[in-house]
């Protein structure tokens, strides 16, 4: 899968596999989906200053909405 | 190998084939040469995509060809088959990436559906990426961007592959901690504010911790001594009468309350607002600061908060919709908040409000265009040489009618300084207290001139 870096705040990296980006039109924001330690995760990100910083509070809604996102993405695998 | 670059230039297509490594000597291919170079890369393979920089990738193909290309050039619209069948190749090839990665997926989980592990998402610190997400980034702006046009329905995910993340680039995340700034970070932003479309609330604990545990930046005990730089500015003197008073009955208190929350200086704020704004009409005014909302609705903030001891370690965070810049304080919040964007992209104060006028990019636009170093340009220090490149560079392209090359001075009118008069400007970047005295030299000069 694909790989990248991420550091949080106190400096720590995380190696990540990057499933897939998204762009949602109700929330008007950017969401990643990965996966770090065989766990799949999903945040937001945003520009600011030129770095892209990744926000992982996300609301219930957020959440369900990226379930559905996955769902939908991996039916079509089979299509 | 042939290297090659395809460029939007006075909004035309331009096409270069590319000589030399260190220093790169660009030659222009006529329409004919152009047409066979786009069959050539037409019947090769992708090889490998990778970002260059956040709007630039470059292209490897299977002949190990090299094709440099903008997102502008991805964008602009064009009548022309093999223009379009490029384009949707390097889509085609984005998309494969996606479905292999989902491919992945659904073997790791034997084709069960996940769900995001909600917990452990939250649970992680708020993460920073540079470069290696910034050409992905543009991949998928360029995928949702390209359905826009093409009125779809369903939006193109565009993925982030592996392709495009090499070592280097991991390499760049690797220092950020180091590089971390203020306003890089993302706390959960300080009091809520009026409009409905903030987001603000009181810090949590959690961030809180992370701000203490951030000595990088935000740091106070490391003190910073205030910083003074002197301009002189020929200043105009075609005021508007009375302008700058009705600006201040009506906005006053604002301009005053987020200039002050967010490190600005009030004066040059009210200045600028009295130049933007259109009159007042029985207490109306539409667009005070002349907002197009095409470029910034759904544009989210993130602004450092400061008080009268400095930065707090808090940020504001809003987005702007088109509602919130149809009132007052949402058109007055966008506005400052762009300037802020602005002056944090340049360091800079009056090369943050030219790019307010000449636009945010011009800047590093102006230093890839002339093949400068943009750190020479950054800082109140070169201000004014970076307002002359930005002027040049747009003159150069667009001729003498691109803005408002007399942006400064027309803001300056409405600063209140008599003649040979100075006034003291202070505004924050990240911890540092800068202080601007801007004189007024008009007559000085005028008497040089006799």
């Amino acid at each position: 899968m694909n790989n990248i870096t991420l550091t949080d705040i106190d400096g720590n990296k995380y190696k990540a596999d990057i499933i897939f980006t998204y762009f949602d039109y109700t929330y008007g924001k950017d969401y990643i989906v990965y996966m770090i330690d065989n766990d799949l995760l999903a945040s937001s990100y945003e520009k600011v200053n030129n770095n892209y910083i990744i926000n992982n509070d996300l609301s219930t809604g957020e959440y369900d909405m990226i379930d559905k996102i996955i769902e939908r993405k991996m039916g079509e695998l089979n299509a | 190998m042939h290297k090659y670059l395809f460029e939007i230039e006075n909004n035309k297509r331009v096409y270069y084939s590319v000589r030399g490594e260190s220093i790169p000597i660009y030659e222009v291919i006529n329409s004919n040469q152009s047409k066979q170079i786009v069959n050539d890369i037409l019947s090769n393979e992708i090889l490998k995509i990778t970002p260059i920089k956040e709007d630039v990738i470059k292209i490897t193909l299977s002949n190990f060809n090299e094709l440099t290309v903008s997102k502008t050039f991805l964008k602009f619209p064009d009548q022309n088959m093999e223009i379009k069948a490029l384009i949707s190749k390097i889509l085609a090839y984005i998309n494969g990436l996606e479905k292999e990665s989902l491919e992945t997926l659904a073997q790791k989980y034997n084709g069960y559906v996940p769900t995001i592990n909600r917990t452990k998402s939250k649970n992680h610190k708020k993460m920073i990426v540079a470069a290696t997400l910034a050409g992905s980034i543009f991949l998928s702006g360029l995928g949702v961007s390209l359905a826009k046009k093409n009125n779809k329905e369903e939006k193109i995910d565009i993925p982030l592959s592996d392709i495009l993340i090499d070592d280097n680039e991991v390499n760049i995340s690797n220092t950020l901690a180091s590089n971390v700034q203020a306003e890089d970070l993302i706390y959960e932003p300080e009091a809520p504010l009026d409009s409905s479309s903030h987001e603000n609330n009181t810090p949590t604990e959690e961030s809180n911790t992370n701000n203490e545990n951030n000595t990088i930046s935000l740091d106070k005990t490391i003190s910073t001594p205030e910083i003074t730089y002197n301009f002189d500015y020929v200043f105009s003197d075609i005021s508007e009468n009375g302008k700058l008073e009705i600006t201040k009955e009506y906005f006053g208190d604002l301009i005053e309350y987020y200039c002050n929350r967010w490190g600005l200086p009030p004066e040059l704020c009210l200045a600028q607002l009295s130049q933007e704004r259109p009159k007042v009409v029985n207490g109306e005014c539409k667009n005070p600061f002349q907002i197009t909302a095409k470029y910034f609705v759904g544009e989210t903030f993130t602004i450092p908060v400061y008080d009268s001891n400095g930065f707090t370690g808090s940020y504001d965070k809003f987005t702007v919709t088109e509602a919130s810049l149809n009132t007052f304080e949402g058109n007055i919040m966008a506005g400052l908040a762009y300037l802020r964007k602005c002056i944090n992209r340049t360091d800079s104060l009056f090369t943050g409000l030219y790019l307010y006028n000449q636009g945010e990019p011009s800047l590093s636009a102006a230093c890839n265009y002339y093949g400068l170093d943009i750190n020479d340009y950054k800082g109140d220090i070169n201000a004014l040489n970076a307002c002359d490149l930005i002027t040049k560079y747009h003159q150069e392209l667009y001729g003498s009618s691109y803005g408002d090359y007399d942006y400064l001075a027309n803001v300056f009118r409405y600063i209140p300084t008599s003649d040979r008069g100075s006034v003291m400007l202070s505004y924050y970047l990240g911890e540092e207290k800068i202080n601007i005295a801007l004189n007024n030299t008009r007559e000085y000069n005028s008497e040089l001139t006799r």
